[in-house]
């Protein structure tokens, strides 16, 4: 058995906000690399540069204290400064000069695995005359450093803005979709507890009816019964037959409050769903019809094994009611019949339950499920007028359909569907 | 002390006075006390309040018990008598106008012996109470009644 289920159409898209940000983070995280790719390109550039600059300019220091020397042809004073200042420059791996005719002059060389070493050379000239050719390696890995240190700080900025860029837009999306969606839930739950407190409303209102109404309702009945059978010596014809139709009006009142309180009572309430055999239902109801009126000869034809989905106890109000109509509408019919079966149509069921008494005007097809609604005096068929509509209120219960089909004097067709997923019900609706 | 007394208890007067005719003219001749509300039933059943001085020992045949009482209704009621000890076993019916289903199954939690819907119609209401008579006080052998 299953409860009734909450309608698909009505959930609310609630997660789809984490696929938004998700997007927007995604988006920015690309942003922020191609900024932090250009950036540090840029500055890799100008570090190089700076590199470079000073290369330069060391170079040309270094050279301005060989000039002297080299003049003088002190090559010893100039392979010393070099070796000297070589050997004071850590950065500095390798340091040559070669004289204009290629003869080494001077060398420094250092160990070094570093893959960041700039290169430069010099032509050392006075007076346009080239003196030497210096060659100048440096590791720049320090510059390289910093540059790494520099990318893994825009590295942490740009996961930290992120982050909480993230967790802003997070915010914002909770208030946008969450604070209306708990809004919403809180309307329900509202609507839903003032929904329980007018039917228990409803209950109480009912069971006081079913109290106050019917107790002095038996009052009359019984002290009219009381008048008929102590006093029936000193009223005459028509004085017992007032009492008569006075017992009789109870009766028929005593009905209708019990129809009354069935519909209120079948209406509410959860459905609860399982499978339902409508044609063991049917052969029972008809057995029990043709047990209290044992002398009447109807034909019934059921279709066997019609299986729906349904709430036992409210179907069998539906089965109660529609053959019991049926059976009562046949009572003045000749060779009376009655049956129960199934159309399939556009990949549905519709059962229906057909008789061939009195039938009615389709002129006032619309009022048959109205309550209180009666296209016969209690005088051609007893009622109360509730009955259809009680079956109506079922079956919409169900999600489905009713309608009937007739002709005076040649019978009825009530048709019903109890599929809740019928497109033509949403249509009709 | 052989006497078979039906205990009613109906706040409707004119209910009272049907019941009582249901009976007289099935010829239920037993001494019927009518309690008007659930204090009273309770009252004199264990022989207290407007009934003090009455010998609780004496119990009914049959407790009539309606459920729409004022004061304490007849669910209540039937609640109280199950819990002493003096009047656990009585045999109590529950008749009622009520058809709700939750008064039947709390009628019935609460032991009550049998649950019968008052029928409008007198006739109707007429033959339950002559079974009800021939039932509870000539077929049925109630509770053995304990030695005092």
């Amino acid at each position: 058995m299953t409860t009734d289920q909450p309608d698909p159409e009505g959930k609310p898209e609630i997660f789809s906000y984490q696929r938004v940000i998700a997007g927007m983070l995604a988006v920015l995280l690309l942003v922020l690399g191609l900024t932090n790719y250009l950036l540090l390109g840029q500055q890799r550039q100008a570090q190089l540069q700076e590199v470079e600059t000073q290369l330069n300019y060391q170079l040309q220091a270094a050279t301005t204290f060989m000039i002297e020397p080299l003049l003088k042809y002190q090559f010893a004073d100039v392979e010393q400064f070099m070796q000297q200042w070589s050997a004071h420059h850590e950065d500095v791996l390798l340091f040559e000069a070669y004289s204009p005719t290629g003869h080494l002059l001077s060398r420094f060389v250092r160990d070094s695995d570093s893959p960041f070493i700039i290169t430069q050379q010099q032509q050392v000239t006075y007076q346009d005359q080239h003196l030497l050719t210096l060659t100048l390696s440096k590791d720049y890995r320090q510059a390289e450093i910093i540059l790494q240190e520099m990318r893994n700080r825009l590295l942490l900025i740009s996961l930290a803005i992120t982050a909480m860029l993230g967790l802003m837009l997070w915010l914002v999306f909770r208030y946008l979709a969450f604070v209306p969606l708990e809004r919403e839930i809180d309307k329900r739950r509202r609507a839903e507890l003032e929904l329980g407190a007018t039917n228990r409303e409803l209950d109480a209102f009912a069971y006081s009816i079913s109290h106050d109404l019917r107790a002095p309702l038996r009052g009359i009945d019984g002290f009219s019964q009381a008048l008929l059978e102590d006093y029936h010596d000193r009223l005459d014809d028509t004085g017992q037959d007032y009492l008569q139709r006075i017992r009789a009006g109870c009766g028929r009142m005593g009905n209708l409050i019990d129809d009354m309180l069935q519909l209120s009572r079948l209406s509410r309430g959860e459905i609860n769903w399982s499978r339902v055999d409508l044609s063991a239902m049917a052969e029972e109801i008809m057995a029990e019809l043709q047990k209290d009126a044992p002398e009447r000869k109807v034909k019934v034809v059921i279709e066997p094994g019609i299986q729906v989905l349904g709430d036992p106890v409210l179907l069998r109000a539906v089965m109660d009611n529609l053959l019991g109509n049926a059976w009562k509408f046949t009572g003045k019919t000749v060779n009376p019949e009655i049956s129960l079966g199934t159309i399939r149509e556009d990949q549905r069921t519709i059962c229906f339950v057909r008789d061939n008494g009195a039938g009615f005007d389709m002129t006032y097809a619309d009022k048959i499920f109205t309550a209180f609604q009666r296209l016969h005096s209690p005088k051609e068929f007893e009622g109360t007028g509730i009955g259809l509509a009680t079956v109506q209120r079922i079956i919409h219960r169900h999600g489905g359909l009713i309608w009937a089909e007739a002709k005076e004097q040649q019978g009825a067709t009530f048709y019903f569907t109890l599929d809740r997923h019928d497109p033509k019900w949403r249509a009709k609706t | 002390m052989n006497k078979k007394i039906i205990l009613l208890v109906e706040d409707n007067p004119d209910d009272e006075a049907l019941t009582l005719r249901a009976l007289k003219k099935n010829n239920i001749l037993n001494e019927v006390v009518v309690a008007r509300d659930g204090v009273e039933a309770l009252d004199y059943l264990f022989g207290q309040g407007s009934y003090a001085g009455r010998d609780p020992e004496v119990l009914p045949e049959l407790v009539l018990l309606d459920i729409n009482l004022p004061k304490l209704n007849g669910l209540e009621v039937l609640e109280k008598i199950r819990a002493d000890p003096r009047t656990e076993l009585l045999p109590v019916v529950m008749l009622t106008t009520s058809n709700e289903e939750q008064d039947r199954i709390r009628s019935y939690h609460l032991r009550a012996n049998s649950f019968i819907r008052k029928p409008v119609d007198f006739v109707q209401f007429s033959e339950a109470i002559r079974q009800l008579g021939v039932y509870w006080l000539v077929l049925n052998q109630g509770p053995p009644k304990k030695q005092g």
